[in-house]
């Protein structure tokens, strides 16, 4: 991309307002969750069972400090200011405690993490294959094109619920025994690897079709005659051009991957507990929706997050698309 | 173009509207007319066929469209004579004969013969059709167990002439009609709790028409829809249990209950109508009852508030303990919270040397005891869990069996639990691997969890993996020792301490954890033998004292109870520890009001 | 254009094909007993006799067998639930998600293209604007809030519509209007590209300069084209709302198909996986092909090409 066009893509970015804001929020939410990652990664499991049970949102901390102090112990947070740790420890029940007497901050905080880092992992994964496959696909042309094409398809048949619960059986275990025993750090893997190796198809098919529609020009043209080897042309001169179009389209499947995962713990089959998502944060906030007795601080803070994230990141995903590619065949796919 | 889209759209609409309310498509309209009695179901029937069933959702249906020779009776709190009169027993307790009642009757006119008892139990302990609770009758009825392994050798091994030597066997087993009316029963050794035994599904009477449907190696259809019956498997087409089902003269399932199912739609509604040949015909008042499935229980909650159901024996949402709260402070007296004959405990993997390459700490019993000693049973049950289930340190719910007095178990102790953690290698926890807790997702079973792990970390200063499995991939990993502590649960089937003691015996299919203990065998091997009830109940107590104070397979966490939810416009459902209900007995004040 | 139907025809069999030998090999890959029921052991005998009775043990053998009755739409017996076979679980719950989706479907549409249309008419507005955040926030609702949110405010509170079920007429606009507004969302979106695109097209600048009325032009003129996209979104839409609906169905106890997906997998049901999959997959290339066809009847150009 030139520098021309990058600074034409800028400026329409920065004037789409909605999309400044959300760009805004992320970046902050980023910065904090980065920050407190090291508390929030122990602390989102500190339990008060004995006073601290579905306590409504409050500006007293109710858990005991020293529950909080044992819970870093060995962790790299105590190298961190305590500056941090005070103000942490301060708002612990400013969205409430769950059943357990943990601190819903806490949990929402880590949680974040947790959803951002599956819908990261999964827009990786389907980066990796999708741009791989749609790339050889379309180089190859002719049969292979064609047979490559017809895979897609046949994936497409393929209702991805199913392979998500056929991978978790089939991956649990050993994954679990590779991460040493921690269940929770093969359960996030398996869940962007399930949810990126379903969402890669649509960038396989838009990718294809960016690099035939760049095969025909005359700088790949020109390419070939010098004899480039077809790898050579299709890195050197083809995928930095559509770095726009993919980087748009990753943009757009975290938030669809975070979506996935909520659905999926809404079915029981997400991240399993402790580890929080705000999925299952917001599923298990609307699980307990009942005309007895209101835990509102249980589903509005969650879904309230989950939304606000979702909405933000598509808010950018539009933007960028907007900004960088406003009429092409990308704009029309996603 | 606008317009035309609309009216294509509209079209299609009106269509699909059509089809489903005046063509009935998805079984629409089917629903809308309620029945006397509605209940709710979460998960669906599994099957209906009482000799392979074991889940207490399909016992539920099926107590109430069959009859045994004796039946649980919520109102009296024990089996009753139910289709037999009371058995004639021999001098040594052996030898019962009972005789089948003149007005029992099967749900086509047909009267009730001694020999569909005998149909329906050796069906029970046939290797093709046999299920969880064939042991019932091969531990307890004479002859059972060897037909049992008899046949089973069959099974592979292409033997000659075993087809022929089928009756033959059978007539050895302990079972047999003297005549249409008679039954005779001999046992192996006597059995104070028989009449409870007999209560169960898998001593129920199949009428004979299913032998319409009983597939032979000749007639075997390789379309998959029937059964074969090569390898000495004896079938019968699985979906004999269907009302509905006209296959070779079929003529749907007939049962001998108060009620005969009417319509089976899966995963959705079961119709029971009442039997007009039963007996009591006249005395019962709810002609219809469903099964409504609702596998999100917080709707099935909203749709009894609404008026939808009428009874809802189960209730396992995330607020159930503000249920639980209502009903005892008496704001809701249709909330009602039974204890029930089960225990929630959790059990280690006691024979594993090594657990994915990790050393299993928990072959030694010091380590189990000290895991013990350091749950604090009361904060979980009554912080966590709120529902009023009460803590308990032993297997055998207190009280629970008339006569039988549990020992005291291991109290909450974290010092010494921490000393004999030290004691065993493991000071504070040095040394030990990252502990495995296994666990299956749903309900609480995850909090549970979190809390004992959480506990330990805390207590032991051990580091917890908490691996949550759906419920047939957390079976399959516990039957086969995948696991160093997992959750398991049980209820018990009749009333005697060995319907929970059994499940750690040597030999037991439960025995998920692997322990194996000769002298806790001696001990049940000793009881059976032992006809005096109170000695045979001391022997008993010291089995299970050596279960939850020496060995610890187990830690026993809290003694069951069942919110049930009983709608005020009904009486008759009897809140009982076994969670039978009997749907005969359900009155309706409010219809009766009406009629007058 | 007969010949263009059958060659996609063609291509959908094999397809079909394709996705019964991934899905098969998925199955026999996963570990697991699938006659395990209940937590007790069965003699390792019957097992062996089970699997050879479904001829499990000659996995070549099962995959023939399954085929060919899978082509007779014979799904064979679920394991799981032995009274039941897996053609009938599949024959229940089929009709309620194909009704509930196609409704879903036809809303989205019935909603979603004439807002699409006027915010491209009237780009840049604050209509417009709304729009875009009333879109980007339906994609972003997920359905177990909105379907909750719905389920209190019109069976709870208002206590106008049922909680839940399936069986008659008021069982159908929440769990169809839940549904259908993430595909809303996204029939809004396309449409409105695809329209700025026909607006800014010379048809419709000769048609204006002809002296049309606008709004002929608009509805008219442009949609016919600007509708094509749509069209084609509506057909892997439509599968997926017949078939994908399982939190839908879960909220609002609603008796279809999507719940089997979930459950025959949790369960190792092999039949009723492959028979849902199979099922799934063929709703997905039937309603590609129907949609094919339509777009091309629809669109000018190709029909004139076609002829």
């Amino acid at each position: 991309m030139t520098n021309a066009r990058k600074h034409r893509a800028w400026s329409r970015f920065r004037r789409n307002r909605s999309a400044v804001v959300g760009c805004a929020f992320l970046v902050i939410a980023l910065v904090v969750a980065v920050l407190v990652t090291p508390f929030t990664l122990s602390w989102s499991n500190v339990q008060n069972l004995r006073d601290g049970v579905r306590m409504s949102p409050t500006l007293h901390n109710v858990t005991p400090e020293s529950s909080f102090d044992d819970a870093l112990e060995g962790s790299v947070a105590q190298k961190l200011p305590t500056s941090i740790a005070r103000l942490l420890r301060a708002s612990a029940g400013v969205m409430g405690y769950d059943d357990l007497g943990r601190s819903v901050l806490f949990r929402v905080m880590f949680g974040w993490l947790v959803s951002l880092a599956i819908g990261c992992g999964a827009a990786m994964i389907s980066v990796v294959l999708g741009v791989g496959w749609g790339v050889v696909a379309a180089m190859s042309g002719g049969r292979v094109d064609a047979m490559m094409m017809r895979v897609v398809d046949m994936l497409y048949g393929l209702p991805y619920i199913l392979f998500v619960i056929l991978l978790k059986v089939v991956m649990e275990d050993p994954l679990t025994q590779f991460f040493g025993g921690r269940a929770t750090l093969a359960d996030i893997v398996i869940l962007f690897i399930a949810i990126g190796s379903v969402s890669w198809l649509t960038m396989a098919r838009m990718v294809r079709g960016q690099v035939l529609s760049q095969m025909g020009q005359p700088f790949v043209e020109a390419a070939r005659a010098t004899g480039a080897a077809p790898l050579r042309i299709a890195l050197r001169h083809i995928v930095p051009n559509l770095v726009g179009p993919i980087v748009v389209y990753a943009t757009l499947i975290i938030p669809q991957a975070i979506l996935q995962e909520s659905f999926l713990s809404f079915l029981g089959i997400g991240v399993q507990p402790p580890t929080p998502s705000l999925g299952r944060l917001a599923s298990d906030g609307v699980e307990a929706i009942n005309s007895f007795v209101g835990f509102w601080w249980l589903i509005v803070f969650p879904s309230g997050v989950l939304v606000l994230t979702l909405l933000a990141m598509n808010f950018v995903g539009d933007g960028l698309r907007d900004a960088l590619d406003p009429k092409s065949e990308a704009a029309q796919l996603i | 173009m606008a317009a035309k889209l609309y009216a294509t759209c509209t079209a299609l609409l009106l269509l699909i509207l059509a089809m489903l309310g005046f063509g009935g498509g998805g079984g629409f309209g089917a629903g809308r007319n309620r029945a006397d009695f509605a209940y709710v179901n979460q998960s669906g029937i599994n099957t209906l066929d009482p000799a392979a069933m074991t889940w207490m959702q399909d016992f539920r249906v099926a107590l109430n469209i069959w009859e045994g020779l004796t039946q649980y009776d919520p109102k009296v709190g024990e089996a009753v004579p139910a289709a037999a009169t009371m058995p004639e027993a021999s001098s040594d307790g052996l030898v019962y004969t009972f005789t089948i009642r003149e007005d029992a009757r099967w749900s086509n006119g047909d009267p009730v013969l001694a020999g569909d008892f005998v149909r329906g139990w050796r069906r029970a302990i046939e290797p093709g059709t046999a299920g969880d609770y064939a042991f019932l009758l091969t531990e307890h009825i004479e002859g059972a167990s060897a037909y049992f392994e008899w046949r089973l050798s069959a099974v592979e091994a292409e033997l000659a002439d075993h087809a022929q030597a089928m009756d033959a066997r059978f007539a050895k087993v302990g079972i047999r009609a003297v005549d249409d009316r008679r039954l005779e029963l001999r046992l192996t050794a006597p059995c104070s709790y028989l009449a409870d035994l007999l209560a169960l599904p898998v001593f129920l009477p199949i009428h004979e028409s299913i032998e319409r449907l009983r597939v032979s190696c000749s007639d075997a259809d390789r379309s998959g829809k029937i059964m074969l019956t090569e390898q000495g498997l004896v079938a019968y087409d699985p979906q004999w249990t269907k009302p509905d089902y006209r296959e070779k003269g079929y003529q749907g399932l007939v049962t001998n209950g108060a009620y005969r199912i009417e319509d089976w739609q899966f995963k959705r509604r079961l119709r029971m109508v009442v039997n007009p040949y039963h007996r009591d015909v006249g005395r019962i008042e709810c002609d219809t009852v469903d099964m409504v499935v609702y596998r999100n229980l917080n709707a099935a909650i909203m749709a009894y508030e609404a008026g939808d159901l009428d009874f809802l024996p189960d209730t396992a949402v995330s607020y159930t303990h503000e249920l639980v709260r209502l009903g005892r402070v008496g704001e809701r007296t249709d909330f009602v919270n039974p204890p029930v004959f089960g225990t929630y405990y959790y059990i280690f993997n006691c024979s594993a040397a090594t657990y994915n390459d990790r050393v299993n700490p928990f072959t030694d019993a010091r380590v189990r005891k000290a895991f013990a000693l350091a749950i604090d049973r009361k904060l979980l049950v009554e912080q966590v869990l709120g529902r009023g289930d009460p803590p308990t340190h032993c297997l055998i719910p207190k009280g629970s069996i008339p006569g039988y007095t549990s020992p005291e178990g291991l109290n909450y102790a974290p010092d010494e639990a921490r000393r004999l953690l030290a004691d065993a290698g493991y000071p504070g926890g040095v040394g030990l691997p990252v502990i495995d807790l296994l666990y299956n997702t749903g309900f609480d079973h995850g909090k549970v969890c979190d809390v004992l792990g959480n506990m330990w970390a805390r207590e032991l200063g051990v580091v917890v993996s908490l691996r949550g499995k759906e419920v047939k991939t957390f079976a399959e990993d516990r039957k086969n020792g995948n696991f160093m502590i997992a959750r398991a649960g049980w209820y018990g089937d009749y009333a005697d301490p060995t319907t929970f003691l059994d499940v750690f015996a040597g030999d037991s299919g439960n025995n998920g954890g692997g322990y194996t203990s000769d002298a806790y065998d001696a001990l049940l091997g000793r009881a059976r033998v032992t006809a005096d009830v109170r000695a045979r109940f001391r022997i008993l107590a010291e089995a299970e004292a050596m279960l939850v104070r020496e060995d610890l397979p187990l830690i026993p966490l809290h003694q069951y109870t069942q919110l049930l939810a009983i709608s005020p416009r009904v009486r008759g459902i009897v809140a009982n520890d076994r969670l039978r209900f009997s749907f005969s007995q359900v009155h309706r004040p409010s219809a009766s009001k009406d009629s007058q | 254009m007969i010949e263009r139907v059958l060659r996609r025809a063609g291509w959908g069999v094999a397809t079909l094909a394709g996705v019964y030998v991934v899905t098969f090999v998925m199955v026999i890959v996963v570990p697991g007993n699938p006659f395990a029921s209940g937590d007790r052991t069965m003699p390792p005998e019957v097992v062996r006799a089970m699997e050879a009775r479904y001829h499990m043990d000659n996995t070549w053998l099962y995959f023939w067998e399954y085929l060919g009755g899978a082509v007779r739409l014979d799904f064979g017996p679920s394991f799981q639930y032995r009274d039941w076979t897996c053609t009938q679980i599949i024959g229940e719950a089929l009709p309620v998600s194909v009704a509930l989706g196609l409704l879903a479907i036809l809303i989205a549409v019935m909603v979603g293209v004439p807002i699409g249309v006027l915010s491209a008419v009237r780009r840049n507005s604050w209509f417009d604007g709304a729009t875009l955040a009333m879109v980007l926030l339906g994609i972003s609702l997920p359905t177990f809030v909105t379907g909750s949110f719905l389920l209190i405010l019109f069976a709870l509170s208002l206590q106008i519509l049922p909680i839940g079920g399936w069986g008659s007429l008021s069982h159908l606009p929440l769990p169809a209007i839940t549904l259908s507004l993430p595909f809303m969302a996204y029939i809004v979106r396309l449409t409105r590209v695809s329209m700025l695109d026909a607006l800014g097209g010379d048809f419709v600048r000769t048609a204006l300069a002809k002296g049309l009325p606008r709004r002929r032009v608009v509805w008219d003129h442009a949609l016919r084209v600007a509708f094509l996209p749509v069209l084609s979104y509506i057909g892997p839409a439509a599968a997926q709302a017949m078939t994908g609906s399982f939190v839908v169905e879960k909220v609002f106890n609603v008796p279809g198909l999507g719940q089997h997906f979930v459950d025959s997998a949790l369960n190792l049901d092999r039949g009723l996986i492959l028979g849902t999959v199979l099922i799934y997959a063929a709703i997905l290339i039937v309603f590609n092909l129907l949609v094919d066809v339509v777009y091309v009847l629809a669109d000018p150009r190709s029909r004139s090409v076609a002829l």
